[in-house]
């Protein structure tokens, strides 16, 4: 097992133990990447997507180093990769899509550049699922929590395992 | 095991069935239970792996995004599970992120998450470990723990089950088991119930009734076969005792009763005697023995046969019979013996009249089978207990006074008395005591002279013996001399009278007195094969001129003489032995018959003498003797000469010579020799006899051959 993995898990405990301040702006980042990796664990992409999960960023990057932990861990039978994209175009190479941007109309050109494509969305902007994002996170009291927009989920032809939708605070 | 041996077959059958059922119920529901445990919990150890597998699997997700929420859920879900009581998931680093308890109440302190993995089982729970992945990925750890106390009861219960199923089997089973063995030892009982009724009643007719054709039928049958065998046997045995008590029934009879007569026999008298004096002795109630012998069945028998021997005894037995009182018994005892109990006899004249009426109902002539013939017959009886208790001294008593019956003269008959049994005793000390007489040299000669009538000369001398006994004092020849006869000692008494009698003559004829020797020789000794040589051996042993002695015989033995014997006689006379006829007149001799004798004189019985002068029977035959002899020309003796009368009448009519105390009793050697070489020595004969030559009246031919001193 590699330390990446070792490194994500131990932040979901920590994000678990529940002793994180709100002040601390990266211990909510650190929490958010390992959901991302926990996303891609309970997702299943169709069989002719590529091997391994290429996490995109695009928009405003709130992440800064935290999210390349995520390069240490394997998935889908290959080690993990993290770009940060500049633009839209290059959207189809990657498994997840996380989106920086808080603007809905944003945030609904760029789900709408995915769309198409076996690319799971997320994002943490308020009212992201109404911008057509399929996960959408938000740290509360020191915990991060989500909601499933399932509806994109299907067109995009993502498996999303029950558990993790069980998991999630509303499913739409 | 001891007490096995004591029960009954029944029972043991019983308790091997039991002890068996028990063991089997035991192992297989012990063995049921155990594998049923067993199998039970690996049951519900595989039903918490695969509960396990799903819990992890569900969640994975849950501990992926650390939502301890959701975990809690998904493991309350554990309530279903009854035997859970505890489930937790924990995260890698040992965290835990939900655990679970089915009663929260309950102290559970899980055990800690082995670095394998692997499930452990306790006493009371089982704990399974599964890892938590997600996409191979490990998360954490899903902890189960079951508790096995439901199984360790179900157990419980299933083993109580066990033990009551096993008691109702067992109850089951006994019970028919009790009715099963009846059919083994039913007839197993039967067996018994009939040996046991065969060896107390001895009934070997019963049969056992078993139709069971196994071993205890087998049984049945050879128990049938063996009393039937038994029985067999039973009915010979019967058959042959009956016969053999037939036999022995015949061998009764034939044992006492006498096939001639009829009579019962000695045997059954013995028998009879011995109750009739027990009863005597008892009862005081005197009874007699009485023994009766015929007198003269011998010479019947010798001379006419045995069927006319037969015959009169048959005769005298219905003659016996037909005299005998109610209640007496008379017995064949032997040859002509015949034995009689009379009981119920108050006194001895009571038996003496019974036993008188036998000895006179048998002096009447019988004839049998042509024959006229006079049987007579002597008794003797004794009474008990007057004079003995003691079978065999009555019996001795009474053969005692039969034995003085028949010596005073036969036909007549004895009671016993006392004084024959002094007889009897004095009789037997003698006949005991003679031969050692010899031994001893008890024995002595007397000599008593004989004295010729013509010139008052000793001219012989008879030689007499005696006995000094040494406890019954002096005894003469007419006290030991019969009893000598009959045993036989007679011979060894009379050789060495003899031997003496010839040394005697012989010492005296050395001294210049010829004496002749008179020795009385008995009819035994006549009898005997080498009298002649043995006479003259001894004669010529001492020397003695054979013309100075003399052998004096009894007439009885002379008329019973055959002629073998009388050849001797001459032999010995002509050896020049004189020979005299002793106790002449008292047998019945033919005068005719003493002329083809070769003897020399003759001895008149001394009864005779005794009768002399007065009584005119006696004189007359002492004439007609001392006639009779000088014409055969043979001396005469007179014997027992006791006074001058005597001598006188013999003077008178010739008589040679005399012998009596008149002339001397019977003295020893020497008072013998004293008298011989006296001058005169009976000089009161002076007279008689020179009156008798003065009258002319002698016509005797004195012998020359005599010496006269």
């Amino acid at each position: 097992m590699s330390h990446g993995l070792i490194a994500i898990l131990a932040l979901a405990s920590v994000l678990h133990g529940g002793t994180l301040r709100a002040a601390d702006p990266a211990r909510e980042f650190d929490a958010k990447t390992a959901f991302l990796y926990n996303f891609a664990l309970f997702t299943e992409w169709p069989e002719q997507a590529p091997p391994g999960v290429v996490y995109c960023l695009l928009g405003e990057d709130r992440f800064g180093r935290a999210l390349d932990a995520l390069q240490a861990g394997r998935l889908r039978g290959a080690p993990v990769e993290v770009r940060r994209l500049p633009d839209t175009n290059a959207v189809a190479m990657c498994h997840v899509v996380f989106l920086g941007s808080r603007d809905v109309e944003a945030l609904r050109r760029s789900v709408a550049a995915t769309r198409g494509f076996p690319v799971l969305t997320v994002s943490d902007a308020p009212r992201a699922l109404d911008a057509g994002v399929m996960i959408a996170m938000a740290y509360e009291s020191n915990r991060v929590v989500f909601e499933v927009n399932l509806e994109p989920v299907k067109q995009s032809g993502l498996t999303m395992s029950s558990k993790l939708l069980r998991l999630a605070r509303t499913v739409r | 095991m001891s007490f096995l041996r004591n029960l009954s077959l029944r029972n043991k059958l019983i308790g091997i069935n039991s002890v068996m059922i028990g063991i089997v119920m035991l192992v297989l529901g012990g063995g049921l239970a155990i594998a049923e445990y067993y199998l039970s919990r690996e049951a519900m150890l595989s039903d918490l792996q695969v509960q396990a597998r799903v819990l992890a699997e569900n969640s994975n997700a849950a501990l992926a995004f650390g939502d301890a929420e959701a975990a809690g859920e998904i493991l309350a879900a554990l309530k279903v599970a009854p035997h859970v009581r505890y489930a937790a998931l924990v995260a890698s680093d040992g965290m835990v992120l939900a655990s679970y308890r089915r009663d929260p109440q309950e102290a559970f302190s899980p055990p800690p998450v082995p670095a394998n993995r692997i499930h452990r089982i306790t006493g009371d729970g089982i704990d399974v470990f599964e890892d938590v992945t997600a996409s191979g990925r490990r998360l954490g750890v899903l902890h189960l723990s079951a508790d096995l106390s439901l199984l360790n009861e179900r157990l419980a219960v299933y083993l109580a089950a066990l033990v009551l199923i096993a008691a109702l089997a067992l109850t089951v089973a006994a019970g028919m088991a009790r009715q099963l063995q009846a059919s083994i030892t039913g007839p197993l009982l039967k067996l018994t119930r009939v040996t046991r009724e065969v060896s107390k009643d001895k009934d070997f007719s019963v049969r056992v009734a078993v139709e069971s054709r196994d071993e205890i039928g087998e049984l049945a049958a050879g128990f049938n076969a063996m009393l039937a065998q038994i029985q067999t046997r039973e009915s010979d045995l019967a058959r042959e005792l009956q016969e053999r008590r037939r036999a022995e029934e015949r061998l009764h009879l034939l044992a006492h009763y006498d096939t001639v007569t009829k009579l019962t026999n000695r045997h059954y008298f013995n028998e009879r005697l011995r109750l009739a004096v027990e009863r005597a002795a008892r009862f005081d109630e005197p009874m007699a023995a009485a023994l009766l012998d015929l007198d003269n069945f011998k010479i019947v028998n010798d001379t006419l046969g045995h069927p006319v021997g037969d015959g009169v005894l048959q005769e005298v037995a219905r003659r016996l019979t037909g005299v005998l009182r109610t209640g007496d018994t008379v017995s064949r005892i032997g040859g002509d013996e015949f034995a009689l109990i009379l009981e119920n006899v108050k006194h001895a004249a009571a038996a003496a009249a019974v036993v008188r009426k036998c000895v006179q109902v048998l002096t009447e002539p019988m004839n049998i089978q042509g024959h006229e013939l006079f049987i007579s017959a002597s008794a003797g009886f004794s009474l008990c207990p007057n004079d003995a208790t003691e079978i065999q001294q009555l019996l001795q008593n009474a053969d005692t006074a039969m034995y003085h019956a028949k010596a005073r003269g036969k036909n007549t008959f004895q009671a016993y008395t006392a004084e024959l049994k002094g007889e009897v005793v004095r009789r037997h000390t003698i006949e005991t005591t003679l031969r050692r007489a010899l031994e001893r040299d008890e024995l002595s000669l007397l000599f008593q002279p004989q004295v010729d009538l013509s010139n008052r000369a000793i001219v012989g001398g008879e030689a007499l013996v005696r006995w000094e006994h040494p406890e019954m004092g002096t005894l003469m020849p007419i006290d030991f001399i019969p009893i000598a006869e009959e045993s036989g000692l007679i011979v060894l008494i009379g050789h060495w009278a003899l031997r003496k009698a010839c040394a005697q003559a012989k010492a005296w004829s050395m001294a210049g007195y010829r004496i002749r020797m008179a020795v009385n020789l008995s009819p035994r000794q006549f009898r005997t094969d080498d009298l002649v040589e043995s006479t003259l051996s001894i004669l010529a042993e001492s020397g003695l001129d054979p013309d100075l002695l003399e052998l004096e015989l009894t007439e009885g033995a002379l008329m019973d003489a055959s002629e073998n014997t009388l050849a001797k006689l001459r032999l010995l006379r002509e050896a020049g032995v004189h020979l005299s006829i002793d106790d002449f007149g008292t047998g019945y001799s033919s005068l005719s018959y003493l002329k083809h004798l070769p003897i020399t004189a003759i001895k008149i019985d001394q009864a005779f003498i005794r009768g002399l002068p007065d009584k005119a029977q006696e004189s007359a035959i002492v004439r007609a003797i001392i006639a009779m002899a000088r014409s055969m020309d043979l001396m005469v003796t007179a014997e027992g000469v006791e006074d001058q009368e005597q001598a006188r009448f013999l003077v008178r009519y010739g008589c040679t010579l005399a012998q009596g105390h008149l002339f001397g009793r019977p003295t020893d050697g020497a008072t013998f020799a004293a008298l011989l070489e006296s001058r005169d020595p009976f000089p009161f004969l002076r007279p008689i006899i020179a009156r008798d030559r003065l009258r002319g009246l002698t016509d005797t031919t004195p012998s020359g051959s005599y010496f006269v001193p």
